[in-house]
């Protein structure tokens, strides 16, 4: 009675979770099957679900029309110096906070924290006339600069910092080591998995950032995928015959990101439920 | 030649809480193992752990080889530390464990490697020192832990529990170890414990610690024969020392009017007192007019049998040999050595000591 009751308990529980995963992966398999299709077949009534011939054709047509590899280049770039800016100066504060005592070591933390419950936009304007008083607008280096200081990192880092045991530090102190030496030789590396997570993290928020890019970047060769894809979208206007060039400009913007979470999905996961936080 | 001295140190980790540590003295020479011991709470480890610099200073001086170190950082302060639960770094190799201080220390490579090699060859690590801390046994790690602290040819050795994590025939064996690299490197060592058996088989002096203040300082052989008081007298020793309540009159010590030992006190001893007996120091006899000892359990030790009784209303343990069949019997007759009873005043607690020489003569 009570292994029937089970039963139909985790039967229903994987109905429940299979049609709302289909549903999360829906857009994803829509998108990379209309990136294949002729616009004929992405608008036919009723619905075709596969495309009678692979229209590869679609991805050389939609590099002709914009340098998607340059924006690509652009945004990986960024990422990747905003991601190691990010860890590098995280790490330190991270530190700092666990370790060193100081007055206003909590009220620091706090306002950390706080500055994560601002809204974004909140501090579009402040951080616009920042950057263009460093005459910073309009370039790559602008990007990154704006974007080193991440609160995310920083409480995670904090909180992984926290785990590592008090003698540990205590006995590289006793044999010599000082604080940078204690933060290189034996917070970072044994934190490592925590660090390559919030690094995963980072690069994959700051590849998928679009409005504050947008806001900064007029030049085309200064363009992120994000920011390039949408003016894609816009210039060549959103006329039936652009849509399978659209659709496969997307798939080629979001290949690397899949290809980075194929290879690196256990990260990911780890990274998720260590943290108990959503990424 | 004094290595540590500790005077008037006192810690209060806030105004307003208790002192962890109330006015500490203590001299420490060249090359003595000393042993810190106490249950858990008296100070032992806060004590080794500000001789470490991992603790700061309320009040007081620390000098280390007659220099003031309260405000000198740890790194600087000559010492080489081991922790209870090995504190060996995850991600590195034991050969990288043992070489951390000399890297940080930035020795020549040549130097490093020698060392280390040195050294595990010493801890008979030499085949284990690619392997990760993980991959390790209990002991191996914590030989790891002691080639950390050697390889730097410090002089100071400062050991918290670094025994207790391991079972039980594991300790003794490195308890053996440790002695030995102490006796061989020539070493200062504060060793911290709560075990009172490491304290008596390891220790060249003792420190009993009791809420943070010293009960007492002595070779494990005063502190067993001639302890200081009832705390100490019940913490060294296994099994534990017996206390009996007493009345003093002019020749005996008596339980309810029955005399329980022969001992001409003097008249400033006071009338009631607690004599403490150990359990080995009690001779069994077969006179029907000794003590009755009454017997509730008896446990088989291997050598020996603890019997545990009472004598009219007051609990008692005696040991015995394995070979005295005590299975079947209810009752034991008794007697106490005159000369192996150790009195203490009742309110305090102290022994009172004129009495114990006196005693030696009867």
């Amino acid at each position: 009675m009570q292994q029937t009751f089970n039963r139909s308990k985790s039967v229903f529980r994987y109905a429940f979770l299979i049609v709302f995963s289909l549903m999360m992966v829906f857009p994803l398999i829509w998108m990379i099957l209309s990136s294949l299709k002729t616009t004929e077949e992405i608008f036919a009534v009723p619905i075709t679900l596969f495309p009678e011939t692979l229209q590869w054709g679609n991805f050389s047509g939609a590099l002709e029309m914009a340098p998607f590899w340059l924006y690509m280049f652009n945004s990986a770039f960024t990422s990747i110096c905003i991601v190691i800016l990010q860890v590098v100066l995280s790490s330190m504060i991270a530190y700092a906070l666990t370790q060193l005592k100081f007055k206003g070591k909590s009220l620091l933390f706090n306002s950390i924290l706080i500055t994560y419950m601002l809204p974004a936009a909140a501090t579009y304007v402040p951080s616009y006339i920042l950057l263009s008083k460093m005459g910073l607008l309009d370039s790559l280096t602008g990007i990154v600069v704006s974007n080193v200081a991440s609160v995310f990192t920083i409480f995670l880092l904090r909180q992984a910092f926290m785990q590592v045991p008090k003698e540990m530090i205590e006995a590289a102190r006793s044999e010599g080591a000082n604080d940078f030496a204690v933060l290189t030789k034996v917070m970072i590396p044994m934190c490592k998995s925590t660090i390559f997570i919030a690094g995963l993290i980072g690069f994959v928020s700051m590849y998928n950032n679009y409005l504050w890019p947008s806001l900064i970047v007029k030049s085309e060769d200064k363009y992120l995928i994000t920011v390039g894809l949408n003016r894609f979208f816009t210039n060549v206007g959103s006329f039936a015959d652009t849509w399978p060039f659209i659709m496969a400009a997307n798939v080629l913007t979001v290949v690397p990101l899949l290809l980075l979470f194929v290879l690196l999905n256990k990260w990911f996961i780890k990274g998720i439920s260590d943290s108990g936080l959503k990424g | 030649m004094k290595k540590i001295s500790l005077k008037n140190i006192t810690k209060q980790y806030d105004t307003n809480q208790e002192k962890i540590l109330e006015n500490f003295n203590l001299d420490i020479y060249d090359k003595e193992f000393i042993v810190l011991v106490g249950p858990s709470g008296c100070g032992k480890s806060t004590t080794l752990r500000m001789i470490a610099g991992l603790e700061s200073i309320t009040s007081g001086e620390l000098s280390i080889n007659e220099q003031v170190m309260n405000d000198v950082p740890s790194k600087d302060r000559g010492i080489a530390m081991v922790f209870q639960n090995y504190a060996l770094f995850p991600h590195l190799t034991v050969f990288d464990n043992i070489a951390f201080g000399l890297k940080i220390r930035k020795e020549d490579k040549k130097v490093i490697k020698e060392r280390v090699e040195e050294t595990a060859a010493k801890l008979g690590l030499t085949n284990y020192l690619k392997r990760k801390p993980k991959d390790l046994s209990g002991g191996q790690r914590q030989r790891v832990a002691l080639g950390r602290a050697i390889v730097r040819n410090t002089n100071i050795f400062l050991m918290d529990e670094p025994l207790s994590n391991l079972d039980a025939k594991l300790r003794i064996q490195m308890r053996e170890e440790i002695i030995q690299l102490h006796n061989q490197l020539g070493t200062t060592t504060v060793y911290v414990t709560h075990d009172q058996t490491e304290a008596m088989t390891m220790a060249s002096r003792i420190v009993v610690l009791k809420d943070g203040a010293i009960q007492q300082v002595g070779t494990p052989h005063e502190v067993y024969m001639h302890p200081a008081n009832m705390f100490v007298a019940s913490f060294i020793g296994s099994p534990t020392i017996n206390f009996l309540t007493v009345k003093v009159t002019s020749h005996a010590l008596k339980i309810d009017e029955q005399k329980i030992v022969e001992m001409p006190l003097d008249n400033s001893t006071p009338n009631e007192i607690i004599i403490g007996v150990r359990p080995e120091d009690i001779e069994l006899v077969s006179e029907p007019d000794a003590i009755k000892l009454t017997i509730h359990r008896v446990e088989m030790m291997g050598a020996d049998k603890y019997v545990y009784g009472e004598i009219m209303g007051q609990k008692l343990t005696v040991r015995v040999h394995n070979e005295l069949d005590i299975q079947s019997k209810q009752h034991l007759h008794i007697k106490l050595n005159p000369r192996k009873v150790h009195l203490f005043e009742k309110e305090t607690g102290k022994a009172i000591e004129t009495f114990v020489k006196d005693t030696v003569v009867v």
